[in-house]
């Protein structure tokens, strides 16, 4: 037997194709599947969000125990009393059929937000922070505005898409791509529903108290950092001072004393 | 919009980077291949589990190599992208292409005074299977065979 040498043939075991063009062909394929499944869910959520009824919002979510997830950790329940006293009194001004309910977890982070159902979380330290019943006001009535317009649901849904789209593409690079995008338009949506929720409670303080005074106070008590908003879904802290003072102008809304918050 | 132009930037360099430097790499690495597999093209290496003239083996051993190439970020998006849609993965083929060819090339190198290598067997394995983030993913080839003395 004789041995015949050959070299490997480098045409048989690899594909001759431009990388390139590769890709190119299946992100773009990708990119249109993605925006129609999200613009196409995302319309569906916003027309369901529409019509789902407040009652039949709080009926789902009564189903679900956020104090249980939130764990609350509460720290005086005189403080609870009269906060809720206060949420219970904004329903005349507001004129929602929620039912809201509070929970106050014992936390550093100066936040707040709704949970679907009617459930305003507000973290003890914007309370600890704040220098007026008034500023705890605003940022309660910032909520109300936000189950007033609907925003948390749509935010709920346009989240869920966003996740089972993700999901759908699987973890890796290209997951990373999409996320980005989706994200930013996640936050584009976001900027919009919050400076819509401040007017509103600027509307709900002026009705609560007959003025509006204290309406900023919470923003200046945010920390210095949260100041540059690069990657924030709440748009840049003065550009939402500026056009609250703008709103509370052109309203000729006053201002009066604030009160201080006691309990 | 900054936003978005700083999180695109971080996710896109890594894989121009590894596109254009993993092609460079790539071309590199297969214009040696090429050299040397021309040079080393006069010891016979076959997959017989016998000599081809058995009664004149004087000496015979165990000759290995092995090599691990790493995939970069652009070969994995694209791959990626391939399972979503199915089809080959030629950016994959290039790179177990040039492991498997490097090993043997290895395994040559160790015994250039041999007139012949037989039961060549060629192995794989991949190192980091999960394709979760984070994760390094590279692949081994390993190459071994009985290196004959006449």
């Amino acid at each position: 037997m004789k041995f015949n040498t050959q070299l490997p043939d480098d045409e048989v075991n690899v594909t001759k194709s431009s990388a390139l063009a590769d890709l190119t062909w299946m992100l773009g394929g990708l990119s249109a599947i993605v925006l129609v499944l999200y613009f196409g869910f995302g319309f569906l959520v916003e027309y369901g969000v529409k019509n789902i009824s407040v009652e039949q919002e709080q009926k789902f979510f009564s189903y679900v125990n956020f104090n249980e997830i939130l764990q609350e950790e509460e720290k005086d329940a005189n403080q609870s009393l009269k906060l809720q006293a206060i949420l219970d009194a904004t329903k005349e001004c507001s004129k929602t059929s929620y039912n809201f309910k509070l929970n106050i977890p014992n936390t550093d982070e100066i936040n707040a937000f709704a949970v679907p159902g009617g459930l305003i979380v507000i973290n003890q330290a914007l309370i600890d922070n704040s220098t007026s019943e008034n500023e705890i006001f605003f940022a309660l009535a910032h909520e109300i505005g936000h189950f007033n317009n609907r925003d948390h649901l749509e935010g709920v849904g346009r989240g869920f898409v966003a996740l089972a789209i993700t999901t759908m593409i699987g973890f890796s690079e290209a997951s990373d791509l999409l996320d980005t995008s989706l994200n930013f338009s996640e936050s584009h949506f976001s900027q919009e529903t919050e400076s819509d929720a401040d007017l509103f409670a600027v509307d709900l303080m002026n009705c609560y108290y007959g003025h509006v005074n204290g309406s900023t106070d919470f923003f200046k008590h945010l920390p210095e950092n949260d100041n540059i908003q690069l990657f924030s879904s709440h748009p840049a802290t003065l550009k939402r001072i500026e056009k609250i003072e703008a709103y509370i102008a052109e309203n000729g809304y006053i201002k009066k004393d604030k009160i201080d918050f006691t309990y | 919009m900054t936003e978005l132009i700083i999180n695109l930037v971080v996710i896109i360099v890594p894989i121009a980077l590894g596109y254009f430097i993993g092609k460079y790499l790539e071309k590199k690495h297969y214009a040696s291949i090429h050299k040397r597999e021309k040079e080393l093209a006069y010891i016979p290496a076959i997959v017989l589990k016998k000599p081809l003239q058995p009664d004149m083996v004087t000496s015979a051993r165990l000759v290995s190599g092995s090599v691990v190439i790493s995939i970069d970020k652009f070969k994995r998006l694209v791959a990626a992208l391939r399972n979503i849609f199915g089809g080959n993965i030629a950016s994959f083929e290039s790179l177990i292409d040039r492991a498997r060819r490097e090993a043997i090339l290895r395994m040559k190198e160790q015994a250039t005074d041999a007139d012949e290598i037989i039961n060549i067997r060629i192995e794989t394995s991949s190192i980091s299977k999960n394709s979760r983030k984070g994760s390094i993913g590279s692949v081994e080839a390993f190459a071994y065979g009985t290196a004959l003395k006449y």
